[in-house]
């Protein structure tokens, strides 16, 4: 078995983990692939409930108040000027002024045989609200969207650490032999931007692989350097070229590990080569499903067509896939600062493919064991900005919701205070979530380690704890 | 106190408990401890009743003893409550205001919200309030330990004295050369200490490379470059007349080449996190981080001495303030950059913490960099293995909070310091000049501004005023485009009140504790003399650089060693502390660091002695003969991102030698703050053809070749490269735009230097992979050739299979 362990310092040789592994290269080369060179030391640590999981990201902070967190004292205190601690102005200056009461922009209502509240902000996530575990309780780290993205992705706001998805990479390993195991679809490069799906100090193959970028439609988005600029007879002869000089160098120097791994990795390439555009490809699927998902040249088209390919590449075996929902600028997506009708516009784009995703993974009986993760980096006031007509960044309290994987359906845990501000009731800390996904996935957050600069670093830090009442 | 005891009446309770003992808790019939002192304990009956049951159900969970004690802070005794944890005493009796435990049960800003799962109901919290008022009377006794383990079980680390003995921080040994058998195989000294331990362990060395496999070899090594066909012939036909005078003038070659301060300059960079954006939070464009960048290379092509390499980074702006010559103050504030090129999130709003959070950085990349060891983590507590304390920790920490490395802190977006540069005598006072008329025109404008504004309202529309400001204006204008911008530096400065600072209990920057004094850790034995108004970077600077100190010395000569071999005499270069490596040659890395002062601790003589060794020039040991980590041979190495990308470039007669200067294309002319500065990073096409040193290193938006080939993480210090086997250096290197391009431009190349289909074969390997193809590789190829035919493309393709072969990724 490998040890999660490797020396602070450097991998000079492969040479000196083969001698550990005590199996030949095609193992080794088979992991350098995508598992990776160090695997978990004993497989999963707890119980599995779930086998992999999909991540919306919606970039730039969702309003809790307006979608999943009701508060009827913001509608019966509207425009009331009331002593919020605005948490911006406390770390700027220690002082906070008074912020005016802001209502809800969209109705709550009880939704499916559970109840739950959802606005219409979303309505056709309300018609899933029985297969959902909303959390109305969590808090995170970071007041501004790059601490506190930093902070969701990889627990922490500076310090540089690995993302999550490359802690479960390195964790879990793949599922599959011809993809890799975290995959980013149209990440951005704001607000951290590869570091949110990067390794940091984990070795470089349990990095996520980005599928196109923010700001590319979905349509053009594609693993990089897939495609071959050369076809027909000459790129076959080439490929037996290569074949040969491999063979020659392998026979040169016989019993060469190394070697041989690079060899097997370039086999493993060709297969990348030509499984994966069938992946991406979804040429296959039927015009009700595109239709669910939104596919329709729409405003829901281009998150539908990511949606989509979530569940084709879950479906191929890849353990983590992050969707995100964002742009490139400083303020993502869902930053509604000084308009807060414009989540609207958010709503119209993934609203559909959201609950479509959920939707699809259930019929075809995904959902029991895939965890659907929705969410942003923090949610935002219930005050108006400035006395003005947007909500400002709240990372005090804020909702998420989990859906399959094992999580408690059509169920709210936890609870803000009377206006939706802080936290307060069974509240869960971002490093909870974290610890909690880990748990579902089978891992336990305090021994999940990799020892970097003189000591073992965990996803959770000194932190964390499993919130067992999400479970079913 | 002078409540009496007449109202209390839960003495048989009192009675049953053990003075000190751990309380089992049972709302509603609590037992209490209570010290065994002289005077009675007097309780208040609230305490009892209310107090304890609701401390039981919603505090002790983790404020007691055998849980983790969260935040320090013991609520299961009154010493608990009275010393306080982290943050100070959690109570002031009387003063329910003034104490923090009221204040955080009541959620108030600036204090902890507790209990964190849920507020307790208001009256629950009046209960309290009114308890804390009365004077906050509680029977319970028992001491605190006065040292509480961090974690449970947590190994303590060695202490200072013993840390004096560690074999890296010991001073240096003056061992002698030992001596071998056979003196004949030795070049420099530091083959006898090699092959002695071979001659004792019964294993021999292998026999000297190839030339054709040395000259790669060195040429990769010192220049990050592949020797050319002619340069490796008549290295080969000296090497056969006079192998060891054909080593010494290659090396010689190669150290005069600028390309020398590219190559280990670039191992440098790596070191200071070297990037040209902030990346973190909202990436900000250091347009001007290339001057260091710069600064670095020329320094290492100088071959400045260790201790003028290693003082200008960190007190640069402090040398400049002294010297005189305007070349030495540009170059040594450019070179006080290094103290501001982290990944800094200026974003973050909690002002104070952003300023340690730099601090902190800082001093993990000067004990990664310099010393080899994760200070970093005496931020929050004493070192669990390496003789390091928080205290030690603090004293670094008080030089760094003594040095200003932001701008404008409070803004919402903060910016990291710039200092002007000296400009050429004529330049300047040209600029002088027009900064003083621009000052006299700006004064002007104001006047005449307030003087319209303060005109009688239906005056007419051009009055002298108006016209005067029109021309002003214009002037402004002319004279803002008559120089370029004036060059600026990343640069540091002292604080004008440096002083000592607090160590932060836990790492928590508003959790102040005891001020510690600015200094070296205790481990060091070395006390700097911080003149008064300074913030002692200098003298921490000069011990670092110094040849007296042992550690640093240690750790730059295991550097070279280990960029040359492959593989430090103390693998983890980066880590000279107890969970690091020890060296596999104690004696032969002490007499280095020798060696390294004798030669005027120049980084040239140094490499110039390993490179000449037998060691150095051994050929790579066969699969089957194990590595012992004694060098009965050399390492077959990988080459890194840089020396693939330049390598193709230079096979295919396009790379661009030029040295130095601003690479990033539109960065000029940017305000680093703008977010069009971000615009360019993410917007950026890499399609220059210089060396790799050179391509913009920006934090968030790299260079895929750089991504799939293991660079260097550029958000972190890091004294060695990875070296991974993935499919997408495979799909890289078969479908990359750059990598077709590039073989197409080879295949053309050879093509045209050679006329016969097997010159041609043999100029590509040649090329490619530094040698002839063999006879297996000329087969396959000749295989292709007559299935394929010989036109333009099939070259490509022929080029491109060697490219994605093993041989063209190691370094024998």
């Amino acid at each position: 078995m490998f040890s999660t362990i490797v020396p602070a310092g450097i991998t000079w040789s492969r040479r000196a983990a083969l001698a550990r592994a005590g199996c030949g290269f095609g193992a080794v080369a088979w992991a350098g692939l995508h598992a990776g060179t160090a695997p978990a030391a004993s497989g999963p640590h707890l119980p599995r409930r779930a086998k992999r999981m999909i991540f919306l990201f919606m970039a730039g902070g969702v309003s809790q108040v307006d979608s999943f967190d009701p508060k009827p004292r913001l509608t019966t205190e509207d425009g009331k000027q009331m002593p919020f601690g605005d948490l911006r102005s406390l770390a700027k200056t220690g002082k906070s002024p008074p912020q005016r009461v802001m209502k809800p922009l969209w109705k709550f209502s009880r939704r499916g045989e559970s109840g739950l509240w959802v606005s219409d902000l979303f309505p056709e996530i309300a018609g899933i609200a029985d297969d959902l575990c909303v959390v109305r309780s969590l808090h995170t780290e970071g007041i501004a969207h790059g601490p506190a993205t930093l902070f969701l992705h990889c627990g922490a706001t500076t310090a540089v650490r690995p993302s999550l998805g490359a802690w479960l990479d390195y964790g879990l390993g793949t599922e599959n032999t011809d993809l890799p195991g975290f995959v980013s679809l149209s990440p951005s490069l704001g607000n951290g931007g590869p570091r949110n799906h990067g390794t940091a100090f984990l070795p470089p193959i349990h990095q996520g692989t980005p599928i196109g970028r923010a700001g590319l439609p979905a349509r053009e988005s594609g693993i990089r350097n897939l495609v071959s600029p050369r076809g027909g007879p000459l790129a076959a002869a080439g490929r037996g070229l290569l074949a040969g000089i491999g063979a020659a160098q392998a026979a040169a120097r016989p019993g060469d590990a190394e070697l041989e791994a690079v060899i097997a990795a370039g086999e493993l390439a060709a297969r990348m080569e030509s499984v994966a555009p069938g992946v991406l490809d979804p040429a296959g699927e039927t015009a009700e499903t595109l239709a669910l998902y939104g596919i329709d040249g729409g405003p829901a088209d281009n998150f539908g067509r990511q949606c989509l390919l979530a569940r084709r590449l879950c479906e191929a075996g890849v353990r983590f896939v992050q969707v995100n929902y964002t742009d490139n600028s400083n303020n993502p997506a869902w930053d509604q600062h000084s308009d807060m009708p414009k989540h609207a516009l958010h709503a119209r784009a993934t609203d559909r493919p959201v609950a479509a995703l959920v939707r699809d993974l259930k019929r075809r009986g995904l959902l029991d064991d895939t965890i659907v993760w929705w969410g942003s980096e923090f949610g935002r006031t219930p005050y108006a900005q400035e006395n003005g007509t947007g909500r400002d960044h709240n990372p005090a309290g804020f909702s998420v919701w989990l859906a399959g994987g094992g999580f408690r359906a059509g169920h709210a845990h936890g609870a803000t205070d009377d206006f939706g501000h802080h936290a307060v009731v069974d509240r869960v800390h971002m490093h909870d979530l974290h610890a909690t996904l880990l748990a579902a996935l089978g891992l336990d957050h305090t021994r999940l380690t990799f020892r970097h600069a003189g000591r073992d670093h965990r996803l959770t830090d000194v932190a964390g704890r499993v919130e067992g009442r999400l479970f079913a | 106190m002078a409540v009496t005891g007449a109202w209390w009446s839960g003495s048989a309770t009192v009675a049953g408990a053990i003075a000190g003992g751990v309380l089992s808790l049972f709302p509603g019939s609590f037992p209490l401890a209570f010290a065994a002192e002289s005077e009675p304990a007097v309780v208040d009956p609230g305490f009892t009743e209310s107090i304890a049951p609701l401390l039981a159900a919603r505090c002790l969970g983790c404020h007691a003893a055998d849980e983790e004690i969260s935040g320090g802070l013991r609520l299961d005794l009154r010493d608990g409550w009275a010393q306080g944890g982290d943050s100070g005493p959690a109570i002031v009796p009387g003063e329910p205001e003034q104490s923090l435990l009221v204040r955080a049960i009541r959620w108030e800003a600036g204090a902890p919200q507790m209990p964190p799962d849920g507020k307790l109901a208001p009256e629950e919290i009046e209960l309290v309030e009114a308890w804390v008022r009365r004077g906050a009377h509680d029977p319970r006794g028992g001491s605190v330990d006065p040292r509480p383990r961090l974690l449970p079980g947590q190994a303590e680390g060695m202490t200072a004295a013993e840390g004096r003995r560690f074999w890296s921080v010991a001073p240096l040994a003056d061992p002698t050369t030992p001596d071998v058998a056979d003196p004949t195989w030795n070049r420099t000294p530091i083959d006898r200490f090699i092959r002695a331990r071979l001659d004792a362990a019964g294993v021999r060395p292998q026999a000297e490379a190839a030339p054709e496999v040395l000259v790669r070899r060195i040429s990769e090594d010192l220049i990050g470059l592949p020797p050319t066909p002619e340069e490796s012939d008549a290295f080969v036909a000296q090497h056969a007349r006079d192998a060891d005078g054909a080593v010494a003038d290659l090396v010689d070659h190669l150290l005069a080449d600028p390309a020398f301060g590219e190559r280990f300059g670039r191992h440098w960079l790596d070191l200071a996190r070297f990037a040209e954006s902030s990346g973190g939070g909202r990436t900000l464009l250091f347009k001007d981080a290339w001057r260091y960048r710069d600064w670095v290379i020329a320094a290492v092509n100088a071959d400045l001495p260790y201790d003028r390499f290693v003082v200008p980074q960190l007190a640069g702006d402090l040398l400049a303030a002294e010297a005189t010559d305007p070349a030495a103050v540009g170059a040594d504030l450019v070179a006080s950059g290094f103290l501001a090129l982290g990944p800094t999130n200026y974003e973050e709003q909690e002002k104070a913490q952003l300023r340690f959070d730099i601090i902190d950085e800082q001093l993990e990349t000067i004990g990664r960099t310099f010393l080899g060891l994760s200070i970093g983590c005496c931020r929050c507590h004493d070192h669990p293995s390496d003789p390091l304390s928080q205290a030690d920790y603090y004293g670094l920490a008080g030089i760094f909070a003594s040095t200003r490395t932001l701008f404008n802190e409070t803004d919402n977006v903060a910016r990291w310091m710039t200092r002007p540069l000296p400009e050429p005598a004529e330049i300047a006072s040209r600029r002088a000049v027009i900064d003083a008329r621009v000052a006299l025109l700006t004064a002007e404008r104001t006047k005449v501004k307030k003087e319209i504004a303060d005109a009688p309202s239906g005056a007419a529309t051009a009055t002298p005023a108006m016209e005067r400001l029109v021309e002003i204006e214009a002037e402004l204008g002319r004279l803002g485009g008559e120089l370029p911008p004036r060059p600026t530096a990343m640069a540091v400065e002292d604080h004008t009140t440096p002083g000592d600072t607090a160590i932060r209990v836990r790492g928590v920057e508003k959790n102040r504790g005891r001020v510690v004094p600015r200094g070296l850790p205790e481990v060091f034995a070395t006390h700097l003399a911080i003149p008064a108004g300074s913030s002692g970077r200098m003298e921490l600077a000069a011990w670092i650089g110094s040849a007296e100190s042992a550690l640093p010395r240690r750790v730059i000569v295991n550097r070279v060693w280990g960029w040359l071999l492959g593989r430090g005499i103390v693998p983890t270069v980066d880590n000279f502390g107890a969970s690091g490596e020890p060296p596999s040659h104690p004696e032969l890395l002490d007499w280095l660091a020798r060696r390294f002062a004798e030669q005027g601790s120049r980084l040239k003589p140094l490499v110039r002695e390993i490179v000449l060794s037998r060691t150095y020039r051994q050929a790579v040991a066969p699969p089957s003969e194990p590595d012992r980590g004694l060098w009965s041979g050399a390492l077959r190495r990988r080459l890194d991102a840089e020396q693939i990308r330049d390598g193709l470039l230079a096979a295919a007669g396009r790379l661009d030698r030029t040295v130095g200067g601003l690479s990033i294309v539109g960065a000029g002319e940017i305000d680093a703050n703008d977010t069009a500065a971000q615009t360019i990073e993410y917007g950026y096409v890499f399609d220059d053809v210089r060396r790799s040193v050179y391509t913009p290193a920006f934090r968030n938006r790299r260079p895929v070749l750089f991504e799939a080939f293991d660079f260097a993480d550029i958000n972190a210090s890091s004294g060695g490269r990875q070296a991974s086997t993935v499919a997408v250096q495979a799909l890289f290197l078969a479908n990359d735009p750059f990598v077709v391009e590039a073989c197409r431009a080879v295949a053309a190349r050879v093509r045209a230097e050679a006329v016969r289909d097997d010159e041609r074969l043999d100029r590509a390997f040649r090329l490619l992979v530094g040698r002839q193809p063999s006879a297996g590789e000329r087969s396959a190829a000749v295989d292709f050739l007559v299935r394929a035919g010989s036109e333009p493309e099939a070259w490509a393709v022929l080029c491109q299979s060697i490219v994605s072969s093993p041989d063209f990724r190691f370094l024998d």
